[in-house]
């Protein structure tokens, strides 16, 4: 029984041991790492700032009546600023100023890098500023439907990035290295090496079978040797 | 420092802290590789529908005219396809921290809470199973089925099987979440990896932390042991298994005996699949130090061993059997008790081969395959009893030669008696021994052991142990080997001559000078003469002390035969000398070969009188 233990243990950890470790390596990466951390939560400011009801001036009837299509319609602000954010039929999304009614412009360079100071929560220098229109050109890190955007990354260790709304200004993402580590990790964990979404592959259930078998035969041996240890021969 | 000792304790001792959890994160880990998504969602049964309406088709009241305090934001939201002002006074960063929030209706802008059968609609709406939905209930955190949640919810419980809950935003009705028991399966298991025993609804707690270091110094243990493993060549993979014989002295009984494994197997594993066990309460990591073994040949000494032999042993060869490949060794002594089995013997066939050698071939009666080296004996245990003085099946060709021989019978003790073996294991399924009758020179007493083997007929059995070898050939492929034998010494030579030839394909020169009185005595004549046609490498010299007038070849014996050979032909640096006969003769043989200049390790001889 020991002997037969302790050849599955190490035969099935030849194959599989070095999963172990990345098992190991990534997990106490995941549960040391704070997850509001890696989310990019301490990046921003918590918006606390409330709006100035008395000066949305354009009401929501004039709303309905200029775009009669408008559907999830949000008041919300922008810097300080009051704007309706909503979705105008085929349009798409639209922002425009609650005081006026007048269409906000599409977010230009100027105003993103503004708008990624004004919700920072430290203080370093914009480093690059890109604007992002197409899947294609759009990095893994960043969720399609949040198209076209404006990519701010931060002069700092870690490279922070937001990523702005275009049309509303809105900060969409969050992201810095720690968010991607994690995401490498992850993938590590999950044993999916292709896109890093699938926890049903194969080769994870491969490796987690074996793995299985190997820790219970490793179980067997840490059984015999801690609680018969004194037994002379248990072979 | 004692750093294998220090790896090895680590990981013995952190696997006992981890054990549990970790087989709780690699069982609940293959859970989720293999669960239904769609089922553990809870969602299998959730619909969403529609509940809006068309802005145009309501004079909605403007934002600023609403009595409130002012909102960080303000949604126009669709209930039952009624429109609402969601104002939203602050909130966390994801929907389950705190929030506080008011809805408004949008077209009178009075303050509106939602009524249990409007939520019931929602709930209703939601759920497209058979089960009856209850009254909803507000209900406080925490949650047992949403354990992160810190607002309020309503929770309204469905009659179906699956036990479904169905939870609604406690402001806008929003249907949150359907869980049932698929759902809080998995959410058990997340649970299980999370560690969360705590109900922290995360996997970032002081517990989780202290364990993933503990598995983390777990694995960094366990690989570098593996690596370890590897470069002492423990790890090596090879297919298909190849058989090694080892010669293995047991000090204790001062016995020798075969023993034949995977040569891929470690020492302690490979004798202990020959039931020989070397103590050990690891079972092979090294760790105990207890599988000592003693090797005749240098072995590389592992770190293991470093530490747990003393420097004293290691220069003396003890090794320790699980780092140490079969393969690696050919002849072991080790100080633990020799489990030789007995075996039951059935007598085959027997045949009077020459006037006084019978040739008897007997088969494992559990149908046993035994492995050995050529050269092997066994010992037979001869019983008391009463035996003929001469055969009682003699051919009558050979009467002559036994003449002088009277009959009649003897009594005897129970003996033990060692006989070589004539085959190869894997020339046959049987053993085959030549059994010399050891005649009565008195007139009253033959050979025990003889006299009893020599009388079995076919079907009889006796037991015999075994086998056991310290007669055998060297390894090398390419050495010349002389082979000198006289009368039934030929036994273990033809067979390890038929092993070189038939099994190993020896390329070196063999020769064999074969002593006997006359030609009728000559074993094995016509198949050895085959042989040396069959084999160039091979050659066959009888010599005959007592020749008939016929007789064409060398006279005198194997002595005489051997000196012009010695002259001529003998690389001196290699040629080993396996020689087996009566006493005399290998003492006068040995005599000879030493003063030519061969050294003694080259000479290999077997006791003709055991």
């Amino acid at each position: 029984m020991l002997r037969k233990a302790r050849k599955y243990h190490k035969w099935l950890m030849a194959f599989v041991g070095i999963q172990f470790l990345f098992w190991s390596i990534t997990g106490v990466y995941m549960v040391t790492m704070d997850i509001h951390y890696i989310h990019g939560e301490t990046l921003a400011k918590s918006e606390e700032a409330k709006i100035d009801l008395a000066s949305v001036d354009y009401s929501i009837a004039k709303l309905a009546a200029d775009y009669s299509e408008a559907s999830q319609v949000t008041l919300t602000q922008s810097m300080g600023d009051p704007l309706y954010s909503f979705i105008n039929g085929e349009q798409g999304k639209v922002a425009i100023d609650a005081k006026t009614g007048a269409v906000r412009p599409p977010v230009d360079e100027v105003k993103a890098k503004k708008i990624a100071q004004y919700h920072y929560a430290m203080n370093h220098e914009v480093d690059k500023v890109r604007l992002i229109k197409t899947v294609t050109d759009m990095p893994a890190e960043l969720s399609s439907r949040h198209l076209p955007v404006w990519r701010v990354t931060f002069d700092q260790f870690a490279t922070p990035t937001f990523y702005i709304s275009q049309q509303t200004g809105a900060v969409v993402a969050k992201r810095h290295d720690f968010w991607r580590l994690f995401d490498w990790m992850w993938r590590f964990h999950i044993m999916d090496y292709d896109d890093g979404e699938n926890v049903s592959n194969w080769f994870l259930f491969l490796v987690a079978i074996l793995g299985l078998v190997a820790a219970i035969a490793g179980a067997v041996l840490t059984y015999f040797r801690v609680f018969s240890a004194n037994k002379k021969e248990v072979i | 420092m004692r750093l294998f000792k220090l790896n090895t304790a680590i990981h013995k001792w952190l696997s006992l802290v981890v054990v549990l959890q970790l087989l709780i994160w690699l069982g609940t880990g293959l859970y989720f590789n293999l669960m239904d998504h769609s089922k553990a969602s809870g969602n299998e049964l959730r619909v969403h529908s529609h509940h809006e309406g068309n802005v145009t088709d309501f004079s909605l009241i403007p934002i600023k005219d609403i009595a409130s305090e002012a909102p960080q934001e303000v949604k126009l939201i669709w209930i039952l396809h009624q429109p609402y002002y969601h104002f939203v006074f602050d909130k966390g960063q994801h929907s389950y921290q705190e929030r506080h929030s008011k809805l408004f209706d949008a077209v009178t802008g009075k303050p509106f809470n939602l009524s249990e059968e409007q939520v019931l609609t929602l709930a209703k709406n939601s759920y497209s199973g058979e089960g009856k939905l209850a009254t909803p209930v507000l209900s406080q955190p925490p949650f047992s089925d949403h354990v992160r949640q810190q607002n309020p919810m309503w929770q309204v419980a469905v009659e179906d099987e699956n036990n479904t809950t169905i939870y609604l935003d406690s402001i806008t009705g929003q249907v949150l979440r359907h869980a049932n028991d698929d759902f809080r399966l998995k959410d058990l298991m997340m649970k299980l990896h999370f560690m969360d025993y705590g109900n922290s609804g995360g996997f970032n707690h002081w517990l989780i932390i202290a364990f993933a270091f503990a598995t983390l110094f777990l694995s960094v243990t366990g690989v570098t042991w593996l690596i370890q493993q590897y470069q002492n060549g423990l790890l090596k993979l090879s297919w298909g298994s190849n058989r090694q014989k080892v010669s293995v002295t047991f000090s204790n009984e001062n016995t020798i005996a075969d023993v034949s494994a995977d040569a891929n197997s470690t020492v302690l594993e490979g004798l202990a699949s020959s039931h020989v066990y070397l103590s050990s309460s690891c079972g092979g990591g090294g760790t105990c130090g207890k599988c000592m073994f003693l090797s005749s040949t240098q072995l590389p000494i592992t770190l293991s061993e470093q530490e747990h032999l003393s420097d004293e042993q290691l220069k003396e060869g003890y090794r320790l059997g699980c780092q140490h490949r079969f393969s690696e060794v050919s002849s072991i002594e080790v100080n633990t008790d020799l489990n030789i089995e007995n075996h039951e013997l059935v007598v085959v066939t027997t045949n009077f081969i020459t006037p006084f050698i019978k040739e008897v071939k007997f088969k494992v009666k559990s149908g046993k395959q035994l492995a050995f080296k050529a050269g092997a004996y066994m010992q037979f245990n001869v019983p008391a009893g009463m035996n003929s003085l001469r055969p009682d099946d003699m051919p009558e060709h050979y009467e002559k030669y036994w003449e002088s021989y009277s009959h009649g019978k003897f009594s005897h003790d129970g003996v033990t008696r060692h006989y070589s073996l004539v085959n190869f294991d894997q020339e046959t399924d049987e053993l085959t021994f030549n059994i010399r009758w050891q005649t009565a020179k008195d007139g009253y007493k033959a050979g025990i052991g003889s006299s009893y083997l020599g009388s079995l007929e076919v079907g009889e059995t006796i037991i015999a142990k075994g086998p056991f070898s310290d007669f055998y050939a060297t390894s090398g492929k390419k050495v010349p080997r002389i082979f000198i034998g006289a009368g039934s010494g030929l036994a273990p030579l033809r067979a390890i001559i038929f092993e070189q030839l038939k099994k190993r394909q020896d390329e070196g020169d063999l020769t064999l000078i074969y002593g006997a009185r006359t030609e009728d005595d000559l074993l094995y004549r016509d198949e050895l003469n085959l042989l040396s046609e069959q084999h160039k490498n091979f050659s066959y010299i009888p010599t005959l002390s007592n020749p008939s007038e016929q007789w064409q070849g060398h006279s005198g014996y194997v002595q005489q035969v051997l000196l012009p050979h010695l002259s001529q032909k003998v690389k001196f640096l290699s040629t080993e000398f396996y020689l087996c006969g009566p006493q005399a003769m290998m003492s006068e043989v040995e005599q000879i070969i030493t003063d030519v200049g061969i050294p003694s390790n080259q000479i290999f001889k077997d006791k003709f009188s055991r």
